[in-house]
């Protein structure tokens, strides 16, 4: 079976605040109402990454053109990451 | 730019202009002093506009944590109250009361980082005044309380949010001005239909808001009535130049125009958009609809207004930054009549009374208790709010605030 | 090429305060003891005590419940950098914290110090509590 493709959902915004990107649900979020939420630099590229539909397994591959991975983690966090993303509802999967 | 303004004042303007353009080359205040430039700029509430500009000048580590701190509250408000304002129109539309927002998102939308406009509370304008005690079960009902009535009720009532914030809900746009015309054309220009509102998705969350005529025409009102109260700072200027450094239609230019020239204030806009191109890089080259052309102000379908001249931009631009000098109005600083003089001080004490008591003030037979109930509330605001500062300079300095504002309204617009 | 860093996501809720009936508002007193708009710090000379901010009632707040009990002490209008937490102190050597519940409507001098987040600069201020008024 093919791997699904996401892409971020319209009810959140990453918005560059001061020095961090904090992610901004403007839409029907749930439990993210009346929130924001502080991304370090890996988690804002992960999301960027889903800007345009890719799969989990594209973002690793563009990860590991930009970053060196020394302690072998990359792909976990990279997975759990999006897992994360999508249960949030912050990614939606593409139909 | 001649030697009124302070280096570090300068260099705040030239940092403000180049916020607002694209320009990458800009001239550069020489021997100013950042934490000078850095203070007056806090005080104003305008760091997160000229964020990305001031970062890169040589601040402390305080000065730092304070501008990051400064610009991520700044978000944050902003985020927090367009969301509240969204979940109050909406319930209003649910029970078929329109509503806009003032101000808030539908200025900031028009900055370069619409997140950076400082904003604290939440205003609200209902389409028809009418519908004010039906606004109002729907934000009991929402768990809304209303705070003490100010003195102004007849113009808007002050509410606090379920999670603590101020809303102002608005039945006519402005507080009354000493002018029966001025105020029965403002009510009536304010009287909204369906086709008068603009809805529009600002950084994702869609909200109700006037269209760039009476949008632009309200932004006016609002500085001239601060001008008349106690001046206003840099940042409702910041407002008139993120508005104009845009393509606005010609149609919307036009009613806003004809407001302007029906309530007699061409005078007032002629010195702000002058103060604004002279200063704040309001310019063509910024993207800005308007453009000079000798001694007007020009637009693609005429004449804007009148180009004022230097000094009177000078010394306006002068009392803008003094305003917030210290980060608050200056004690001192009272109400700047239309006219000078004893006669001048007893007609804006009249009209105070009115709005304080508009209906007791009806009957004249109850005015002069009202005068001495107003006179001593007065002294007792004087003595609280101003720190006692004495009623000599609070008049000396109303009468120098009051020969400026003569020198704006016999400008030609 | 940059170095992986575990993805961290925070989320901040926008404070949702419970709806406070009144506070007691506070002044810091030292500018006007020295008679001076602008003084130093007694503990940290480089920081300064401003007749305009902390010298002006409506930069303190101590917020009461329902019931009229300090809940929390906080330097407001700090001029768009949001709202500060106080922290009371017994005394003037402000080496002991007072829970703020402890604090009554009192004609004596309080004792409080406000910090910048994360660096060593404090402020050691004295006062009185000037009245109540409703919070808005």
């Amino acid at each position: 079976m093919a791997e699904p493709k996401y892409v971020t959902s319209s009810d959140f915004i990453l918005r560059e605040i001061g020095e961090e990107y904090v992610l901004v649900p403007v839409g029907d979020v749930g439990d993210l109402e009346n929130s924001m939420i502080s991304f370090n630099e890996t988690y804002t590229f992960i999301w960027k990454q889903f800007e345009t539909p890719a799969t989990v397994s594209e973002v690793i591959e563009v990860a590991r053109q930009e970053y060196e991975d020394p302690e072998g983690l990359m792909e976990r966090h990279i997975r759990e990451a999006s897992e994360e993303l999508v249960k949030r509802s912050i990614i939606k999967a593409v139909e | 730019m001649n030697n009124i303004f302070s280096k570090n004042e300068i260099r705040l303007l030239e940092l403000i202009t180049g916020s607002f353009s694209d320009n990458k080359t800009e001239k550069k205040a020489a021997g100013y002093d950042i934490k000078e430039v850095f203070s007056i700029a806090l005080h104003h509430g305008i760091l997160p506009v000229i964020y990305k500009k001031i970062k890169e000048e040589d601040l402390s580590g305080e000065e730092r944590e304070i501008l990051e701190a400064s610009v991520k509250t700044t978000a944050s408000d902003f985020f927090n109250l367009s969301m509240t304002a969204r979940r109050i129109t909406s319930l209003f539309k649910k029970e078929g009361i329109n509503a806009v927002i003032l101000k808030g998102a539908s200025i900031a939308r028009f900055y370069p980082v619409p997140e950076s406009r400082r904003s604290k509370d939440i205003d609200i304008l209902l389409a028809d005044p009418e519908n004010v005690k039906k606004a109002e079960s729907v934000l009991i009902e929402a768990g809304f309380k209303r705070t003490e009535k100010e003195y102004n009720a007849n113009h808007h009532e002050v509410w606090g949010t379920p999670d603590n914030h101020v809303l102002e809900l608005h039945t006519i746009l402005v507080e009354p001005f000493d002018d029966k015309g001025f105020n029965d054309y403002i009510n009536k220009r304010y009287i909204l239909r369906e086709e008068d509102i603009l809805h529009e998705k600002v950084l994702g969350i869609e909200l109700p808001m006037l269209f760039d005529d009476r949008l632009a025409f309200h932004l006016l009102l609002h500085m001239m009535m601060d001008f008349y109260r106690h001046g206003f700072g840099l940042k409702l200027l910041c407002d008139w130049v993120a508005f104009w450094n845009r393509d606005v239609k010609e149609d919307q230019i036009k009613n806003f125009l004809s407001d302007v020239e029906k309530c007699g204030q061409k005078g007032f806009l002629s010195v702000v958009t002058s103060t604004c191109i002279r200063y704040l890089g309001l310019k063509r080259e910024n993207g800005c609809t308007l453009n000079i052309d000798n001694d007007k102000i020009i637009y693609a379908g005429g004449t804007f207004c009148a180009l004022a001249d230097e000094k009177i931009c000078e010394d306006f631009l002068y009392d803008i930054i003094d305003t917030e000098r210290n980060g608050k109005p200056d004690d001192e600083r009272m109400v700047a009549m239309k006219n000078t003089g004893f006669m001048a001080l007893v007609k804006e004490f009249h009209h105070q009374t009115k709005l304080y008591y508009p209906k007791a003030s009806k009957a004249i037979i109850t005015l002069p208790v009202l005068y001495v109930i107003v006179f001593v509330r007065f002294l007792i605001n004087n003595k609280r709010v101003r720190g006692g500062a004495k009623l000599s300079s609070i008049v000396k300095e109303a009468d120098r605030r009051s020969r400026l504002l003569r020198r704006i309204n016999e400008t030609e617009g | 090429m940059k170095k992986w860093i575990q993805p961290m996501a925070e989320v901040e809720k926008f404070v949702a305060n419970e709806y406070v009936a009144a506070c007691w508002n506070v002044k810091c007193t030292i500018p006007e003891e020295a008679k001076k708009d602008t003084v130093s710090d007694q503990f940290n000379p480089g920081d300064t005590h401003r007749a305009a901010f902390c010298g002006d009632s409506s930069h303190y707040q101590i917020k009461l419940d329902d019931n009229g009990v300090p809940v929390e002490m906080i330097e407001t209008q700090t001029d768009g950098i949001g709202d500060r937490p106080c922290t009371l102190y017994t005394d003037g050597n402000y080496t002991t914290v007072m829970p703020i519940s402890q604090l009554t409507n009192t004609k004596s001098l309080i004792y409080w110090r406000t910090s910048l987040s994360s660096s060593s600069r404090t402020w050691s201020h004295h006062g009185y509590i000037d009245g109540t008024s409703n919070h808005s």
